[in-house]
């Protein structure tokens, strides 16, 4: 009950459903952590993430844009070496649908490009082959944006899931909180 | 605000990107030793060595004229690959495969672009120890079926490089050039006397790396070469980099010169 009223409250047409909220180039940055899943799980530990976001609002509910993920995750593979640390970087361009109710927007994204390991210490475990650091990458997310009173500003919550088939199928999620900065005119 | 929001945020990921990664070179073979040979007149072998050289790409045209003109400058040659090109650390493992404890010891010598150093030929009288290695060597214990790791730092084969240029070009006596820190001197000797010196960043890099176990035991050493290429001269495919994209080092055995008549 007490959670429907909370949910009410958000969905009411108060004074703050009319906040505004602007359109137009936007740029997120956001901080979280990423894990790997399946195999790659054995090999790398969860480990702190940072992910920017560049893009543009075609419309209030379609957005283009280019992103870029970096994680760093400690290496556990068979000694030696031990205690080393290996960082993602990811890089792609994607596709965010947004669906506004007041100051809440649900988004949902999805995108290619490339994802790069710093360094071969995975290579002993067959994730990469000799010499590869860079491989196709796939990300498919949503999220949960909370509009500020400024109508530039949003912080909010996402989540990604993760694919490099080139890296014999490294896949892993992202959770991260977010601030945006959006600079245009009100939607 | 935008602009200091975007460009902020894009230094931070530049800047953490930009760093010198490492790369991993994994051991040719595993080294083992103490192994049962079957023969009671033959007993297990104690030690054992394996080598590895790195594999370098050519030098540039634009290299060799940069680096013959500093030879002129200096007036003495100099090797390729030098001190500040590669950071490199050995990370290893022990491993007692017996039902006893032991005692191992894991050293390290090698060569640079000039020459390799073999501790046992400065050895003038049988008695004698030969002089230490030009890293390691100190004596651990391996519980029986137990397994021990340890690192031989940067900063260790850093100094390895240098005692190895004083040692072999400057002629300099082994116990004198390892157990003395030569992190800091300004000028590293490369002729006999000190007759010639050049500074630091001139000295020859050590690109063989010859990892040797000693142990009492039956153990295995494995061990991984982690170099963080400062200028680029690593090849992309490191150990499986084709023998005609790389350098052929050919360092020569260093035979110091025969001890002064009495």
């Amino acid at each position: 009950m007490r959670r429907l009223a909370v949910v009410a409250m958000l969905l009411a047409p108060t004074a703050a459903s009319a906040r505004p909220a602007s359109q137009g180039v936007y740029a997120e940055a956001g901080l979280g952590a990423a894990a790997t899943l399946g195999k790659a799980a054995d090999w790398t530990q969860p480990g702190p993430a940072l992910a920017l976001r560049v893009g543009y609002d075609l419309f209030s509910w379609f957005s283009v844009g280019v992103a870029a993920d970096a994680s760093t995750h400690e290496a556990t593979v068979p000694a030696p070496p031990t205690g080393e640390y290996v960082q993602l970087y990811r890089a792609r361009a994607d596709a965010r649908l947004t669906a506004r109710v007041q100051m809440i927007a649900l988004y949902a994204e999805g995108g290619a490009g490339a994802a790069m390991l710093s360094s071969n210490v995975l290579e002993k475990v067959g994730v990469q082959d000799p010499g590869q650091r860079f491989a196709l990458a796939f990300a498919a997310g949503g999220g949960l944006e909370y509009q500020l009173q400024n109508r530039h500003y949003a912080v909010g919550l996402g989540g990604e899931y993760f694919l490099a088939p080139g890296f014999d199928a490294l896949a892993g999620i992202e959770v991260r909180l977010f601030l945006r900065y959006t600079y245009g005119g009100a939607r | 605000m935008r602009l200091a929001f975007v460009s902020t945020s894009l230094a931070v990921v530049a800047a953490a990107a930009c760093t010198s990664d490492p790369r991993y070179l994994p051991a040719p073979t595993a080294i083992e030793v103490g192994v049962d040979t079957g023969d009671p007149t033959m007993p297990p072998a104690t030690t054992a060595t394996a080598s590895m050289t790195l594999p370098i790409v050519p030098e540039t045209m634009a290299a060799i004229t940069a680096r013959e003109a500093r030879q002129t400058a200096l007036g003495a040659e100099l090797a390729y690959v030098r001190l500040g090109d590669l950071d490199v650390s050995i990370e290893w493992t022990v491993k007692n495969l017996a039902a006893a404890d032991g005692m191992a010891r894991v050293k390290l010598d090698g060569g640079n672009q000039f020459f390799y150093y073999t501790p046992a030929n400065f050895i003038v009288d049988p008695r004698d120890p030969p002089p230490p290695s030009l890293a390691g060597g100190i004596p651990m214990a391996v519980p029986a079926g137990g397994t021990i790791s340890g690192v031989l730092r940067e900063d260790a084969l850093r100094e390895a490089s240098i005692d190895l240029e004083a040692i072999t070009r400057g002629e300099l006596n082994p116990f004198a050039a390892i157990y003395n820190v030569n992190e800091n001197d300004p000028a590293v000797p490369v002729a006999p006397m000190a007759a010639t010196t050049i500074p630091q960043d001139a000295v020859s890099q050590m690109i063989r790396f010859d990892v040797t176990l000693e142990a009492n035991q039956h153990m295995v050493l494995e061990y991984t070469v982690r170099v963080r290429d400062q200028r680029g001269i690593l090849h992309d495919e490191l150990m499986a980099a084709p023998a005609a994209e790389i350098v052929t080092f050919t360092p020569a055995e260093y035979i110091p010169p025969p001890p002064p008549a009495p």
